[in-house]
């Protein structure tokens, strides 16, 4: 049963010094209860595209083209009412940062209350919504909740603030949870310990998970499905354990061997920056840096070819 | 559930008596840290004055004394004030003096010092809070619609706000309401005090003057906060956007408003030399300046002792009103 479908999705920033094609035909499915990972290096376009799905991109960012359909509902027709009814309750983010994503002037028991708030089931003030916010804590194994209740953020540590960051997402028990790079900013075990957690909730509650993150050894772990994202476009999508034993795309197939052998450098690609997505390279967008480039991969069109059960946005698969 | 209903209230008085417990503690621990500070400060304000009459070109008596003195009075001056004693004792007798409450005699009027301070006291305060409240009222909002809506009348108002109201001399938009109100329309009179008419022309030359900055940092500091990653949970949350507004934003802008509050209020306090000058308005400001048209050194002394407490007063204030905005700041 398909939960979330966004199809030809096109994401702009217009900056002065042009246009930023963030997202670019993004076309993708999730089901009730699966967990899509999206991969790709930093400046890919996954936040902006994560953003544009919660309903929370902001100008200068802009859906040029496109549809996100959630639940059999419309999301680029949606007035602002009925998103924040949404926003919260069916759809959910955990932010990359944890460390800016929380009010430093607000406890946050209260910031985890203010869900319930958002939502009519009462006053951040009252007490049933104070001891609902406290439960949640205990949800995602805070301890001594209802002493956490009152802490700010600075007194928390990095992991602890992503509890309470993951406490908010998953307090009205939502459909689609959004987890943007949810590790990144934490230290290897936390990053793990994080992880199962938000693998264990997705399980009791039966939510979807959209998973982003740079590492595919992340996403290896827990996902169904990954899309891999390369500058703006996604040039990859399969079932994880496919994708990891038998990558196709010249790019997914040096993220594989990297993650494989345990580097933190890309193998078998010529290093550098991805390319500026103001303007990005004619034709496949990675040929500059593919070891199997040929003359026509500067004149070739994006386009994403059927294989098995596999899609991939190679010419060499066309 | 009774267990627990009972567990609960009893974990909760629990928290109560620790949380108000702890609160003392560190208040306690606070106001000790700034009680040192702040004597500290203190002496060495007292010093420097003490000082500064000491190092002024003349004969300290003469000074003191005011420039109409006989030598016989000087003379005797000097022995009341022991300034033939050794210059530590002399320290140690001005030191307590100050502490007593003794700020000396006006040599102009043969009064106490303290006494022409506290008449001119009410009318500096009355001014001060008057411009202030006048200038927070109007430039907040202002800046705070500008933030929101910067193609609104009140973003432009803000703007021609920001960049007036500091920038014109105080003297300038003084003499122009003075030309306008007083000469012209003839319904405020143009100096003096008694009536709240009197006060009226002073308040508004002065609130101009703070609006200026007070609407940029208001406009820069919402900006600022509009921009913030918590604002974006906070709307991912599904909060409705006043609230957003209130607790996520407005909030979190107020820090910076509230320092540049204080200093503003500080400075006020101090005596707003130039509007009391042009109004001919008996405050601390004008104290200072004639005072110094007069030599009037004592009087000088007692009243930059008196300022120089007031900022350090607003000050504390200042950091009071911060640590209940700001958590971070909480512990010293
Ligand atoms: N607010 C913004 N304004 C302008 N450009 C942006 C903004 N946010 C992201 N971008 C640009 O969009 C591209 C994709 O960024 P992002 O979605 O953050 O990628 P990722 O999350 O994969 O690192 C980058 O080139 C980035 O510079
Ligand atoms: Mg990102």
């Amino acid at each position: 049963m398909t939960l979330l479908d966004v199809r030809g999705l096109t994401i702009h920033y217009d900056l002065p010094q042009g246009t930023v094609r963030a997202v670019e035909d993004a076309t993708f499915t999730v089901d009730r209860g699966e967990v899509v990972a999206i991969i790709g290096e930093s400046g890919s376009g996954k936040t902006t595209l994560a953003m544009a799905i919660a309903g929370l991109l902001r100008p200068p960012g802009r859906v040029v083209r496109g549809h996100i359909y959630f639940d059999g509902l419309d999301l680029s027709r949606l007035d602002d009412d009925k998103w924040r009814e949404i926003r919260g309750r069916d759809i959910t983010v955990v932010f990359q940062d944890p460390n800016t994503y929380l009010n430093p002037l607000m406890s946050v028991g209260r910031q985890v209350a203010e869900v319930f708030e958002a939502h009519g089931m009462g006053s951040i003030r009252s007490r049933e919504v104070a001891e609902r916010a406290i439960e949640i804590l205990r949800r995602v194994r805070i301890q001594d909740p209802d002493k956490r209740y009152w802490s700010y953020p600075h007194e928390l540590s990095g992991g602890m603030k992503q509890r309470v960051l993951i406490a908010m997402a998953i307090a009205l028990k939502p459909k689609l949870l959004i987890a943007d790079e949810p590790t990144s900013a934490l230290d290897a075990t936390i990053q793990a310990q994080i992880l199962d957690l938000l693998e264990e909730l997705r399980r009791e509650m039966g939510m979807s998970l959209l998973l982003i993150t740079h590492d595919l050894g992340v996403a290896a772990r827990i996902a169904h499905r990954i899309i891999v994202m390369y500058a703006g476009q996604m040039v990859e999508v399969g079932r994880a354990d496919e994708i990891m034993s038998d990558p196709l795309h010249p790019y997914t197939r040096a993220l594989v061997r990297s993650v494989k052998l345990d580097r933190k450098r890309l193998l078998g690609v010529p290093s550098g920056a991805p390319p500026s997505l103001i303007s990005p390279p004619p034709g496949c967008r990675f040929h500059p840096r593919c070891p199997y480039a040929t003359e026509q991969c500067t004149t070739w069109r994006h386009t994403l070819y059927v294989r098995d059960n596999r899609r991939v946005a190679c010419v060499l698969y066309a | 559930m009774a267990n627990h209903i009972i567990n609960l209230f009893v974990s909760r008085a629990a928290k109560y008596i620790f949380c108000v417990v702890f609160l003392a503690a560190m208040v306690f621990r606070f106001l000790a840290w700034r009680g040192l500070q702040m004597a500290i400060t203190i002496i060495g304000v007292i010093l420097v004055l003490f000082l500064l009459v000491r190092v002024l070109p003349g004969d300290p008596a003469r000074l003191l004394a005011g420039p109409e003195a006989s030598q016989e009075d000087v003379e005797e001056l000097r022995r009341l004030l022991g300034l033939d004693r050794p210059l530590h004792e002399q320290f140690a007798a001005y030191f307590l003096s100050v502490l007593s409450g003794d700020l000396g005699t006006s040599y102009r009027t043969g009064e106490p010092v303290i006494a022409e301070i506290m008449r001119r006291l009410p009318y500096t305060l009355a001014l001060a809070v008057a411009a202030q409240s006048l200038a927070i009222a109007v430039a907040v909002p202002l800046g705070i619609v500008a933030a929101l809506r910067p193609r609104s009348m009140a973003g432009y108002a803000a703007s021609i706000f920001g960049v007036l109201g500091s920038s014109l001399p105080v003297f300038w938009t003084a003499l122009l309401l003075i030309w306008a109100f007083s000469v012209e329309l003839k319904v405020l009179p143009s100096g003096g005090a008694g009536t709240p008419a009197h006060m009226v022309l002073p308040t508004a030359v002065l609130a101009l003057f703070l609006m200026g900055n007070l609407v940029r940092i208001t406009r820069a500091s919402l900006l600022e906060v509009l921009g913030a990653n918590h604002v974006v949970t906070a709307h991912s949350k599904g909060l409705p956007w006043n609230k957003v507004l209130t607790r996520h934003v407005i909030r979190n802008a107020l820090v910076p408003i509230v320092t540049l509050v204080g200093v503003q209020f500080g400075t006020l306090l101090g005596g707003a030399v130039i509007t009391e000058t042009v109004f001919g308005w008996p405050g601390i400001g004008r104290l200072v300046v004639e005072s110094i048209f007069v030599r009037d050194y004592a009087v000088l002394q007692g009243t930059i002792l008196i300022i120089a407490l007031f900022f350090m007063l607003i000050n504390f204030l200042v950091d009071i009103v911060q640590m209940f905005i700001d958590p971070r700041t909480r512990n010293v």
